[in-house]
């Protein structure tokens, strides 16, 4: 596939795709938003109380917004059988869902900007760039997770929702602070503890950007070698 | 064109019980400028191969190749016209949509777009369908936009799998137009078909496999030719010319007097024997095969007369 005919066809795809999965999460924000509009408009907050306020609602919808953006992006294909008609053209499967997860990630901070958006109109003025980087290492790290589960497995969101639980289970079963077991097992899983943070170091970027990215070449990779129609 | 060699592929299930071999040494050779139809009972492997053929499935031994490349190759470098036996596309795009968004995926130059995308929905019929969503079509107009689809780009291999699969009789008939205008040189056109009439109006050859191996191939025109097969003889009137013509004819249970059903023959026999009651005074009303001569070599191949 040309680069130019893929970059055509992102139009497309965020039409069809994206587009309206980012009103379906700015739709549950707003549904959300409203009945606070009238709790605040009673009883302001404190200024310090709305910051947290703001980034508790974000931490939550942001991951309902990146199981709703990257879910399916290969599964839903192969098994409704869409697949079929677009690999049959001269287009690689890796350019073609590869630009859907790109696709993906960039809606991540479409979306965190319309929270912002939605948050400062319905309830009060709030504006956080720290948001907008939170959003962008949960879309790399739980996005690119979403992604490489896509390629293996009918269900991707639901086994990220595993995942994530087993990788939280397990952090608190074995703390880095307590034991070597503690230290290895934090070492080696995803970081996904990291992406709630409201600021992260350059050590936990690199950390969070490397898992995240390393996930979506594992789906990369998984798209070359095993072909689509097979269980 | 398209070569399979040794071509093997087994399912296995996850425990790796119960491994179900769809495909089993298959090796065959299409050339180009020929349309190559694949015929075979229910579960014989032809979807397999032909999902092979798109590199949608993975050969468990063997190889395929279309023009020297490895199927992925070959598609993902020049696209193939394909038509899948079941048509999946998502059912809230619109007609005209969906043709546009695979034209744009067909790498067609964005001048000729549009006019191609146009000429498919009037080749196909589709004109008062294509503002539609496709949730909105009936079976018959799913499967002529699955068509349509596999139709827009002049690609070199067109892969058609139970293309008339829910038409109805008029369009069956129009696919066999649909399909000899596809036939043109440096083109290869596979059809998988049940329908063994289809196949042997509009195939140069038909493969016939069985339990996924390749039974036997069938030249249209000369192979199937020089097979055996039954004819229902009609006559104005009854003559002992008939049975003397043709050794063992009987008279049809159903029309007696004027109906007579052959022994099995050749072409050469027919034609001797016909010219020997038409020289005894005999009026042929008709002649018409029992069985198609495809039908014939195909029962042979799979066993279906034992």
């Amino acid at each position: 596939m040309m680069r130019g005919q893929a970059a055509r066809y992102l139009g497309r795809m965020f039409v069809d795709r994206t587009g309206p999965r980012i009103l379906v999460s700015w739709i549950i924000v707003a549904a959300i938003c409203l009945p606070l509009h009238f709790v605040v408009k009673n009883s302001p907050p404190p200024p310090a109380q709305l910051g947290n306020m703001v980034q508790g609602m974000h931490t939550q919808l942001a991951f309902l917004a990146v199981v709703v953006l990257f879910h399916g992006i290969v599964a839903e294909d192969r098994v409704k059988g869409y697949y079929r008609f677009y690999l049959a053209k001269p287009v690689s499967p890796l350019w073609f869902y590869g630009q859907s997860y790109l696709l993906a990630q960039a809606a991540m901070v479409v979306f965190t900007a319309g929270f912002l958006a939605i948050f400062s109109l319905s309830v009060t003025p709030a504006w956080e760039w720290g948001l907008l980087t939170s959003a962008v290492a949960l879309g790399v790290l739980i996005g690119g997770m979403i992604f490489a589960l896509s390629t293996v497995t009918q269900r991707d969101w639901i086994w990220m929702l595993v995942m994530a639980i087993l990788i939280s289970v397990l952090r608190a079963r074995f703390p880095k602070e307590r034991s070597t077991l503690g230290r290895v097992v934090n070492a080696v899983l995803p970081p996904n503890h990291l992406v709630d943070e409201k600021s992260l170091s350059l050590g936990q970027w690199a950390w969070v950007i490397g898992w995240g990215v390393g996930l979506f070449l594992v789906g990369l990779w998984v798209l070359r070698s095993r072909p689509l129609g097979e269980d | 064109m398209i070569v399979f060699r040794n071509l093997s592929k087994t399912y296995r299930t996850l425990l790796g019980r119960r491994p179900v071999r769809a495909v089993e040494e298959f090796s065959l050779e299409t050339e180009s400028g020929e349309i190559f139809g694949i015929a075979g009972p229910n579960g014989a492997g032809k979807s397999t191969l032909i999902n092979i053929l798109l590199g949608f499935l993975a050969p468990t031994a063997g190889e395929v190749t279309i023009g020297g490349l490895s199927p992925r190759a070959w598609v993902e470098s020049r696209g193939v016209g394909y038509l899948s036996e079941l048509v999946a596309i998502p059912p809230a795009w619109r007609v005209r949509g969906v043709l546009r968004r695979y034209a744009l995926l067909a790498d067609l130059p964005a001048q000729e777009r549009e006019a191609r995308v146009e000429a498919v929905i009037q080749q196909l019929g589709l004109e008062e369908h294509a503002g539609k969503r496709v949730k909105q079509l009936s079976k018959g107009n799913l499967q002529r936009l699955g068509l349509a689809q596999a139709l827009l780009s002049g690609s070199d291999v067109i892969i058609l799998d139970e293309p008339t699969h829910g038409f109805d009789p008029l369009w069956t008939q129009r696919f066999r137009d649909i399909a000899l205008g596809l036939k043109r040189p440096g083109r290869t056109v596979v059809i998988a078909s049940h329908n063994l009439d289809e196949l042997e109006r509009v195939a140069d050859r038909v493969g016939i496999i069985d339990h996924g191996r390749l039974q036997q191939i069938a030249v249209i025109g000369a192979r199937v030719t020089g097979s055996q097969a039954r004819y229902r003889l009609v006559v104005a009137a009854p003559s002992p010319a008939v049975g003397e013509a043709f050794p063992g004819a009987e008279l049809s249970a159903e029309r007696r007097g004027e109906e007579y059903l052959l022994p099995p023959l050749d072409l050469p026999a027919l034609n001797a024997g016909l010219r020997r009651i038409l020289e005894a005074g005999v009026q042929i009303v008709a002649v018409v095969p029992e069985r198609s001569r495809l039908e014939a070599v195909f029962r042979e191949a799979v066993g279906a007369d034992e």
